[in-house]
Order: C-alpha cells, then sequence, then structure tokens
C-alpha cells in the first residue's frame, strides 16, 4: 500500500516536472519564433507548405523550390515571356523560409539589375527586411536598387561594392559590377578587377566568365602596364 | 543490471542481423551520399542544400529504422512467441523492457553516428566547416526526438495486440508530435475554452517533437540554440522517456501472456 502510494506520489511529480519543462520550452518558442513559424489563418497558399512547416522540414523545401527556380531561370525559353513568374516563385521560397537570406538578394538581383523590375525588387528586399529586420545586409541591396532605378550611378555602383565585400554575396553581384566597371574604368583597372573576381569567386560561371573577360582584355592589346599585370596573373 | 544489457545486447544483435535492417542501414549511407549530388543542384546555396537534405535523411530514415526494428520484434515476441521463452527465464520484466529500450536506442545511435560522419564528411569535402555547432546540436536532438519516440514505440508494442495496430499508433504519434504546436498556437486565439482545454491535454500528453526540432532553425536569427533552451528540453525529454517507461513497465507486469 505504501509503495502504490509512493509510486503515484512519484509520477504525479514527474510529470508536473515534464509538463512545466513543457511549458517553459513552448513560451520560449511562441516568444522567439516569428508568426509565420506557426499554421495561422493567413499562412501558407499551398499544400506543400502546410506539409513541410507540418512535419518539420521547410527549410529543405524551400531548397527544393530553390533548385525550381534555377530551372526556371536557366531555361531560354522562359526569357521570351521575360520570365514573368520570376517574382511568385520567389514569393513562395520567401514564404515557406523567410529566412532564407540568400534568396532574397539573389532574386532581387535579377530582378531590378537583369529584367528591369524595380518595384518586384523592392519589394522581395522589404519581404525580406521584414522578416529579418536584423540583417542590415539587405539594406545595401535595396539601396543598389533604389539608385539604379533613378539612374545615380555613382550611388549604386557604391552600394554593390559595398555588399561586394560580404562572402554571402551572390555571384552575380560580381558580374554585374565588372559588366558596369566595363563602361567607365580603364583596361588595367578592368583585368584588375577580373582577376580578383577569378581568384576569389565561389561560382564556377563567374569564374569561367571572369577569365574570358580577362582574356578578352589581354587580347586587345590596350593594357599600359602589362608587365605589373602579368606579374599578378603569375 | 546485467541482465538488463543481456537483453540489451540481444535486441542489438538481433537487429544487426536483420537483412532488412542492414539494407536500411546501407541505403541511409547512399541517401546521405546523394545528398552531395543534390547540392549540386542548389548553385551558390550547395552547403545550406547539403545541411537540410542531410538532417532530414537522418531524422526520417532513422525513424523508419525504429519503425522496423520494432515491428521486427514484436512480430518474434507475439507471433513467434519467443516472448513465452524469455518469461519462463530469471529476469525481471522490468529489466527485459529497459533493455529492449537500450538496445532500440543504440541501434539507433549507431545509424544516425554513421548516416552524421558521412555527412560531415561530405561538408568538408565541400570545404565547409563540419564541425558546425548548430548541425551537430541539430542532429544530436533528432537523435533525441527517437529516443522519446522509441519511448512510446516501447509503451504501444506492451499495449497494442497486432503488429500493424502498434506501427499506425507510432507513426500517428510522430506526426501528432510535429502539428501539436501549431494546433495550440491556433487555438490561443479562438474563446472557446472547451476547445483550448482538450487541445491543452493532447498537447501535454502527446510528445512535442516540435521543440527538437532544430534543423529548420540552422540559419535563422530567432536563437533557440542558447544552452538554456538546450538544458530544458533535454530535461523534458528525459523526465518523458522515464514517465513512458515506467508506465510501460507498470503495465508490462500486469500482462497476462499464459
Amino acid at each position: 500500500m505504501t509503495n502504490k502510494l509512493f509510486y503515484s506520489i512519484f509520477l504525479i511529480l514527474l510529470i508536473s516536472f515534464c509538463v512545466i519543462c513543457n511549458y517553459i520550452a513552448t513560451k520560449e518558442v511562441f516568444k522567439s519564433q516569428p508568426d509565420w513559424y506557426f499554421f495561422n489563418k493567413h499562412s501558407f497558399k499551398k499544400f506543400n507548405h502546410i506539409l513541410s512547416a507540418g512535419m518539420g522540414f521547410r527549410a529543405l523545401m524551400a531548397d527544393f523550390e530553390y533548385i525550381y527556380f534555377l530551372q526556371y531561370y536557366g531555361n531560354k525559353k522562359n526569357n521570351v515571356t521575360r520570365y514573368k513568374d520570376l517574382y511568385s516563385i520567389f514569393d513562395s521560397i520567401t514564404d515557406i523560409d523567410p529566412n532564407f537570406i540568400f534568396a532574397y538578394t539573389y532574386g532581387s538581383a535579377i530582378l531590378a539589375f537583369n529584367l528591369k523590375r524595380y518595384d518586384e525588387a523592392i519589394s522581395l528586399i522589404n519581404k525580406g527586411l521584414k522578416y529579418n529586420p536584423t540583417f542590415w545586409k539587405l539594406r545595401l541591396y535595396l539601396g543598389a536598387i533604389v539608385y539604379k532605378e533613378i539612374d545615380d550611378k555613382e550611388k549604386y555602383i557604391s552600394f554593390l561594392e559595398e555588399a561586394l565585400k560580404f562572402d554571402d554575396h551572390p555571384a552575380m553581384i560580381e558580374r554585374i559590377l565588372g559588366n558596369i566597371y566595363e563602361q567607365y574604368k580603364s583596361p588595367d583597372e578592368l583585368v584588375l578587377y577580373w582577376l580578383k573576381i577569378y581568384k576569389k569567386t565561389k561560382d564556377k560561371e563567374t569564374k569561367n566568365y571572369a577569365y574570358n573577360k580577362l582574356l578578352r582584355h589581354i587580347q586587345s592589346g590596350k593594357l599600359k602596364n602589362t608587365e605589373i599585370i602579368l606579374k599578378q596573373i603569375q | 543490471m546485467k541482465s538488463i544489457f543481456a537483453v540489451a545486447e540481444y535486441i542489438i544483435k538481433q537487429n544487426f542481423r536483420n537483412k532488412i535492417l542492414n539494407v536500411l542501414t546501407i541505403f541511409s549511407v547512399f541517401i546521405i551520399g546523394f545528398s552531395l549530388a543534390i547540392s549540386e543542384l542548389a548553385q551558390e546555396s550547395e552547403i545550406r542544400m547539403l545541411k537540410d537534405f542531410g538532417l532530414f535523411s537522418i531524422s526520417l530514415l532513422s525513424f523508419i529504422i525504429l519503425l522496423l526494428s520494432v515491428t521486427l520484434q514484436m512480430f518474434e515476441e507475439t507471433e513467434l512467441k519467443t516472448m513465452h521463452i524469455i518469461m519462463v527465464k530469471p529476469i525481471k520484466r522490468s529489466e527485459y523492457l529497459i533493455g529492449k529500450y537500450l538496445g532500440l536506442i543504440f541501434t539507433i545511435f549507431m545509424n544516425i553516428l554513421l548516416m552524421l560522419v558521412i555527412l560531415m564528411l561530405i561538408i568538408k569535402l565541400r570545404n565547409s566547416d563540419p564541425w558546425d555547432l548548430k548541425l551537430l546540436l541539430s542532429a544530436f536532438f533528432v537523435f533525441v526526438s527517437i529516443c522519446i519516440i522509441s519511448s512510446v514505440a516501447i509503451l504501444f508494442s506492451v499495449v497494442a495486440t497486432s503488429v500493424p495496430g502498434c506501427i499506425l499508433f507510432i507513426f500517428f504519434t510522430y506526426v501528432l508530435g510535429h502539428l501539436t504546436i501549431h494546433l495550440k498556437n491556433l487555438v490561443m486565439a479562438s474563446e472557446n475554452t472547451l476547445l483550448k482545454i482538450i487541445v491543452d491535454i493532447i498537447y501535454y500528453i502527446v510528445p512535442n517533437l516540435e521543440l527538437f526540432n532544430l534543423k529548420n532553425k540552422l540559419e535563422t536569427t530567432y536563437g533557440l540554440f542558447e544552452p538554456s533552451y538546450i538544458f530544458l528540453i533535454f530535461s523534458y525529454s528525459i523526465l518523458y522517456i522515464f514517465i513512458i517507461l515506467l508506465i510501460s513497465i507498470k503495465y508490462f507486469e500486469k500482462k497476462e501472456f499464459f
């Protein structure tokens, strides 16, 4: 009888501690996670989003949607419509994982600098800032896009140069900035820039792009300090 | 204690002897290796893809290994009547159950460790840091959540009378474990008190697996990797497993086999 009573009290105590731990941890989750983390009336437009958020693999689902974007953007047939679905694809990626920072920077760079759809690019960056207010690098991209729209070359170049200083920039920024430099920098300066990109970039496509640019400038015969540059290349 | 380890050893040997589980282990190695190929598709986001896919595979495959292992043991105990042989041996029922649980989680631990090491090697191959604390913690809590589900599986294997029934119960516990936090958030805005009470009861009975789901938060700025939170969820897991095993032992001791 005493044993039974002791066992019951012990079990009740254990359950109480367990419930308390669960309660405090849940409070911590509710406090730290933003609204979008949980199901609510306004969240999730697609079934696969509900499924992945419910089963705990939302980051992976965002990755798969990112691969879909790469395939969509890589398909030249979509150029006919100027990639009209691009914004909705990025919207979907960042719906399922609003912390996917690279999607905001890459998406906005394509929309603004390649497709010249500034409103959509700004809207995407604003969404990124709403969900990641502490990620200040997004403001660099916003600045670059805003000044690109009003064609203030000096300002948007300075924003892009600032963005380039951080390792997590999309490789596309390197190509965009290089192409802007092509319009007003000397061949010597351009060779040094493409050389730096060739050495530093993590993207194979950008590496090839920088290599071809380097070759073209060297073969053009317009370089003034050929010896110094060749030394750098070696 | 000796008997507990003897049972655990028997369960581990039985699991490693089983062909389906061995094939599944080999398959899990391939799946983790496949993350190298799939990350190749995610241009400029390879490391993120690698970690997400790797952790998801670890979580899914360890759950499948658990399901198969429980099925295998239950089939042998009920259909092949091995339980009758064990019952006549000088071993306490509680020792048998604890040994069974330890054997089960050790099998899963070995599988998770193998998958994690391969994932870390692939990350190293990709010139990134494999010793990322967030990655290691996420993998550790995948193991902890599987330990919780294993304790529930032990309870169901004692209570349930058929193998398919037990598997269904475990599967639904896994799904509910991830969904309850969303359910709680939804009813918090509701004014229906009865509904709130019902959801709260379900919330505190079903294991709260979403607390351990750190794999979605590898790149967030919202924390949840703080030591206080880690300590809290770890304590919760220990308490939950202990309670479920206690209940299982109580039920198992009263169960009649002959």
